[in-house]
């Protein structure tokens, strides 16, 4: 058995060393700034003003997401231009993020940041995304895309999102914040935090609630009940020449959801499109998340440090209806719900699943699936800024690397039900095993990357190395024969040039190398994700006018996709190569802020992406979202028109703000000959509501609805059967600072 | 002038980090023995001869067979149509009509024994979407009697709401060779159906007129098995029939990458005895499957309850399973297990099909009788197949380094 894992230990032990000569020892007395180390939690930092960075960078702050206070990802990212999203289950629960045309099946094609940290359950080992921080306690959402994505590893094929929780306060601050709505939501938030001399803490809780807006057949909650609690503890040290920040974060987070992957036939979506089957009524997720990470930083005159050390464990049972039975008559729910009454076996399946009748037959049953998963990830990551000037020119180097580790360990098993007069019971066999096996990662990375400053151009050149380690190994009794260990190593690099028109104005051009390694599992054969992506464009910002327009195209070598149960049906994570892609678009946005005269302020913004992609190649797929692809086929799940537009008017006392999202239409599958071929989402007009007064000084009470015309359409027809975008939802809170 | 140099200097690098791509990676792997699926043989075996063999030899002819069996059955059920049409203009005696019912009947047990070994030779015509052109000549288990009494009316009005009737349109459980075992053994001359839709006029109508209807609609059943049949024949056989995809497995273009891997889609069919034949028609009927009495015997579980062909179906499952293994009299499985050196599990494979061969040919009584008197005789059979499919998802897979298909995947035992 190859191990090559001594490599990966003696690089990093180089770059250690090297990173502990870097220029500190030669830095000047440095100005103690807090914010500076806030700043680096994040990716763009706080400065609105004209960015010089490439990319469609995006940054939504604390006062932006306090408008609509909203507590799916998908909804905050609807104002985020490139953003392409598959909706499930109406909560966000299980986002399916994708940016610039990159699949969105459980974002697994994405990094998902927080604090800066990888926070996927196993970002190497098993992508998909099933665990995503709670979104209301997040004081900052960040985009990044293009040239800059090298910096934020593994994928590089589309972007990052980075969620920033919230800083310590420089002096005692707090706040509780509840809420009731329909549908049995509750909101419970509060926060305190203080700096007493050198110490400063916060503590933040919440807890989220709602008896879901799913009718079960036969009654049920469908809702959620979710809590997270963190502590973070900071200890300011400033000298003479350096100032440093020590901070320590501990969170826990849990979940118990009624959600499923069962949805409807479309007939039964049309009739009410917020039906359960009685098949789903056992479905349940039950998670839990701890996190433990400690951050150093450290500033002179022309430098900085972050150091991050993290631990992140997820554990979760995921109970659901996995499929029949079948042996002597086999169907897939995905075959039954698009054609439920194509022939009589159909039809008794299809009776069974809504529980009209009983099952008689063993390939009548049903299976129950839990998907167990225990994961891990930890590791330690340094970040470098450095300013220094050579030959008349202003160089600022970023630099950094991260060695990461992180498992996944399958426990999954699925028993077997009789559906008896509505309710599901056990036929009284044995559990069946179904996947039992580990994969584990280890991977090394490390970017540079040069700005250098000429006349009014901007240059970066940067490159990234992952240096990646992998095992898989078949846990199963018997099996220890199963395995695969991997190595591959890649080089990325990047240019990006932004040239400075004005003051308020500039004009951007990148082009960087995609990556998505292949999960530890997948056969030495199943290629990387590979492509170059490039973008053009321009951005103007007067502090009160911001427009941004990018067009960007990325030339996919060879395009990968995933079957998990999300997706497939299936639990195996089989990949597949889907040759070259081209994907294409354009990203605008514009924001200005008229101020009225009676002192309110109106403020508007327009965010628009319009996307296009084809296969470049021919060729017969077992993906499910794939099938038989002739050239020139487009990607799933991608709309080819996305708008946002928000406006709101705003006193000094209360705001009304409405947005209005439209999504276009989005193909089920590409390609002929499987289940959802020509098969499409509807196109969805959605307007959220959200108004707020204040009041006392320190207190305020606000409303919001969701979905404010009720409008509900097929978001997707995945996992299994139709699913509904959220009912109308109204909230009503209060909350008080102090 | 200075100026420039860095310019230079940045063009240089961008170029240079552009060359990068592409070039800039290096992977390398250590896959244990049992890792992924494989697609070469344990040994320098001739695959190929062993794929020709069973393509030409054993399978084309037992499709060719069935197709020659499904036209003298439609021939033999018009025949036995005319009769019942004379009968009733009283032109020939119910002597004649009885024996060509017999002669149709005796023709459907043929077409369906031949059948019956087909059913572990489901290569890529009969499987391809869904089991299509499986389902429209053999739908079992999916069966509806009522379906086929309301299409027998349907048929004989020719329309259906308004549509003139055509039977390729018909769902696979109104139609095929089940359809025709319960149009032609079916003593009872009452329709089935339980619903609020009920065959028009039915109840009205005399038994000989019933007759002649079921006997029309069974003969234009049986002229679209033997369409299907041509049409399996015609995927099959040629230059771009899959007995040929199978043949040049490995080559350029083939959906095959290799001759193993098509050796494993042979082997993947031959897997029918384990989760149907064992499972299916002899676990359920016994009661250790959930079946329409629960999880007792129960004679109305059986695959074949109106003609009672259900122990022939199951011998004619054993005696495909027995060409393919051994190759009728050329190469088959059984030389390549002794190729890779496993002789035992060569000789253990050939004495436990002729055991559960010898076991089903010893009944003396229908199964569906034995499932009332004798169910130990039953459980006894179910054993001896089941020996069988234990080495087959053990030793045999293991030594001649074959995936085991998906449907035996789960231990259903």
């Amino acid at each position: 058995m190859q191990n090559s894992f001594p490599r990966i230990g003696k690089t990093l032990v180089a770059l250690a060393i090297a990173a502990s000569f870097s220029p500190i020892a030669v830095a000047e007395e440095a100005a103690a700034n807090n914010e500076n180390y806030n700043e680096r939690m994040l990716i763009l930092g706080s400065n609105n003003q004209l960015r010089k960075e490439t990319g469609s960078a995006t940054m939504i702050d604390e006062v932006q997401l306090e408008k609509f206070a909203f507590d799916d990802i998908a909804r905050v990212l609807y104002s985020v231009p490139g953003i392409n999203i598959r909706e499930e289950d109406g909560f966000g629960l299980r986002p399916n993020i994708g940016i610039r045309g990159a699949t969105p099946e459980r974002s697994r094609k994405i990094n998902i940041t927080e604090d800066g940290v990888l926070i996927g359950p196993a970002p190497y080992s098993a992508p998909s995304a099933y665990y995503f921080p709670m979104m209301a306690k997040m004081t900052a959402v960040e985009v990044f895309k293009g040239p800059a994505a090298i910096k934020y590893g593994p994928n590089t094929v589309a972007g990052t999102v980075n969620l920033a929780t919230r800083a310590v306060p420089d002096s005692a601050e707090g706040m509780v914040d509840l809420a009731v709505g329909t549908d049995g939501y509750t909101k419970a938030h509060a926060y305190y935090g203080d700096t007493i001399g050198n110490f400063g803490f916060l503590l933040e809780a919440i807890n989220l609630q709602s008896d879901g807006f799913k009718d079960l057949d036969g009654g049920g909650d469908t809702g959620f009940d979710k809590n997270d609690v963190m502590l973070k503890l900071r200890y300011d040290l400033d000298g003479k020449h350096f100032n440093q920040v020590f901070e320590l974060k501990l969170a826990y987070a849990d979940e118990v959801s009624d959600e499923t992957y069962l949805g409807l036939t479309d007939e039964d979506f049309r009739a009410n499109p917020n039906r359960r089957y009685r098949a789903s009524q056992l479905a349940e997720m039950d998670w839990d998340h701890t996190q433990i990470q400690f951050n150093h930083f450290i500033e002179g005159k022309n430098f900085d440090v972050t150091t991050r050390i993290y631990r992140n464990d997820f554990e979760r049972d995921w109970f659901k209806a996995n499929s029949f039975k079948g042996g002597l008559v086999d169907i897939s729910f995905q075959e039954l719900l698009a054609d439920p009454f194509k022939d009589e076996s159909t039809t008794r399946f299809y009776q069974i699943l809504t529980g009209e009748i009983d099952s008689v037959q063993e390939f009548e049953k049903l299976l129950i699936g839990n998907n167990g998963r225990e994961f891990y990830t930890q590791g330690i990551q340094s970040d470098l800024r450095f300013n220094y000037t050579l030959g008349g020119l202003e160089h600022r180097i970023e630099a950094g690397f991260r060695y990461h580790e992180d498992e996944i360990e399958r426990n999954h098993t699925e028993d077997a039900f009789n559906m008896r007069s509505g309710v599901l019971v056990s036929d009284g066999s044995a559990q069946v095993a179904t996947t039992t096996d580990r994969e584990y990662s280890e991977a090394l990375s490390v970017y540079i990357q040069d700005t250098v400053s000429y006349s009014d151009f901007d240059f970066t050149l940067g490159v990234r190395g992952e240096f990646i380690d992998s095992e898989y190994q078949n846990r199963a009794p018997g099996a220890e024969g199963d395995y695969l260990n991997k190595s591959f190593d890649i080089w990325l690099p990047s240019f990006s040039v932004f040239y400075t028109l004005s003051e308020h104005a500039g004009l951007l051009f990148g082009v960087h190398e995609g990556f998505l390694p292949t999960s530890p599992r997948q056969e030495p054969e199943i290629d990387i994700e590979n492509s170059i992506n490039y973008e053009f464009g321009g951005r103007y910002n007067d502090g009160t006018t911001s427009v941004e327009a990018i067009v960007f195209f990325n030339d996919i070598e060879n395009l990968k996709e995933g079957c998990q149960f999300s997706s497939c049906g299936t639990s195996d994570d089989t990949e597949f190569n889907g040759g070259e892609v081209d994907i294409w678009g354009l990203e605008f946005t514009a924001g200005h802020q008229f101020s009225l005269s009676n002192g309110w302020d109106l403020p508007i913004s327009l965010v628009y992406t319009y996307t296009d992609s084809e296969f470049k190649t021919s060729f017969d797929s077992g993906f499910d979202m794939w099938g038989t692809i002739e050239e020139g086929d487009e990607l799933p799940y991608l709309p080819e028109n996305q708008l946002t537009f928000s406006i709101g008017l705003v006193s000094d006392k209360w705001e009304v703000n409405v947005i209005t999202r439209y999504i276009d239409e989005m193909l089920e599958a590409s390609g002929d000959n499987v289940v959802l071929s020509g098969v499409t989402t509807d196109s969805l007009v959605t307007v959220d509501l959200s108004a707020s007064y204040q009041v006392t000084s320190n207190g305020q009470i606000y409303l919001k609805v969701d979905n404010l015309f009720d409008e509900q359409e097929i978001v997707s027809r995945r996992p299994f059967g139709a699913r509904p975008s959220k009912d109308q939802q109204a909230f009503v809170g209060y909350k008080h600072n102090f | 002038m200075t100026h420039f140099a860095p310019k230079h200097t940045l063009l240089a690098a961008a170029i240079a980090s552009i060359v990068l791509t592409g070039c800039g990676e290096s992977s390398s792997s250590d896959a244990g023995p049992d890792f992924g699926s494989p697609t070469t043989a344990p040994s320098e075996f001739n695959e190929a001869a062993l794929i020709a063999n069973l393509t030409d030899n054993v399978v084309t002819p037992t499709y060719t067979q069935f197709q020659a069996l499904s036209a003298q059955l439609t021939s033999d059920i018009g025949t036995y149509c005319q009769s019942e049409i004379d009968f009733e203009a009283q032109n020939t005696s119910e002597n004649q009509v009885s024996t060509s019912l017999s002669t149709a009947q005796q023709s459907w047990r043929s077409t369906m024994n031949q059948w019956q070994q087909i059913e572990l030779m489901q290569f890529a015509p009969l499987i391809n979407n869904d089991g299509q052109l499986r389902n429209v000549i053999y739908s079992w288990p999916i069966v509806s009697t009522c379906g086929i009494d309301l299409d027998v009316v349907s048929f004989e009005a020719g329309n259906i709401n308004g549509a003139p009737y055509d039977i390729t349109l018909r769902t696979p459980a109104r139609k095929g060779m089940d359809a025709l075992e319960y149009l032609l053994f079916n003593t009872n001359l009452n329709h089935s159906c339980t619903t609020a839709t009920v065959p028009e006029g039915w109840d009205n109508r005399t038994e000989q007129s019933r007759k002649i209807a079921r006997c029309q609609f069974a003969r234009e059943v049986a002229s679209d098995i033997n369409n299907n049949a041509q049409e399996l024949v015609a995927q099959w056989s040629g230059e771009n029939g899959f007995a040929n995809e199978l043949k040049t497995a490995g080559t350029t273009g083939n959906q095959f990458e290799t001759e193993h891997e098509a050796v494993n889609h042979i082997s993947d069919a031959m897997f029918y005895i384990d989760s149907i034949t064992k499972d299916g028609k002899l676990a359920t009927p016994l009661g250790l499957f959930a079946n329409e009495c629960g999880a007792e015997p129960c004679a109305e579980a059986v695959e074949s309850p109106f003609a009672n062909n259900s122990l022939d179906n199951i011998l004619n499952n054993l005696l495909s399973l027995q060409k393919l293994y051994s190759g009728d009299e050329g190469v088959g499985f059984d030389d390549f297990l002794v190729d890779v050196g496993d002789n035992d599990t060569a000789v253990q494979m050939s004495n436990t099909i002729d055991a559960a061969i010898a076991s089903i040919q010893a009944y003396q009584t229908s199964l569906a009788e034995a499932l009332n008197t004798n169910p130990d005789q039953v459980e006894n059979s179910h054993t001896e197949v089941k020996n069988v499919t234990d080495i087959m998802k053990a030793d045999y897979i293991n030594s001649l380094a074959l995936e085991l298909p998906a449907t035996s995947a789960g231990d259903n035992d």
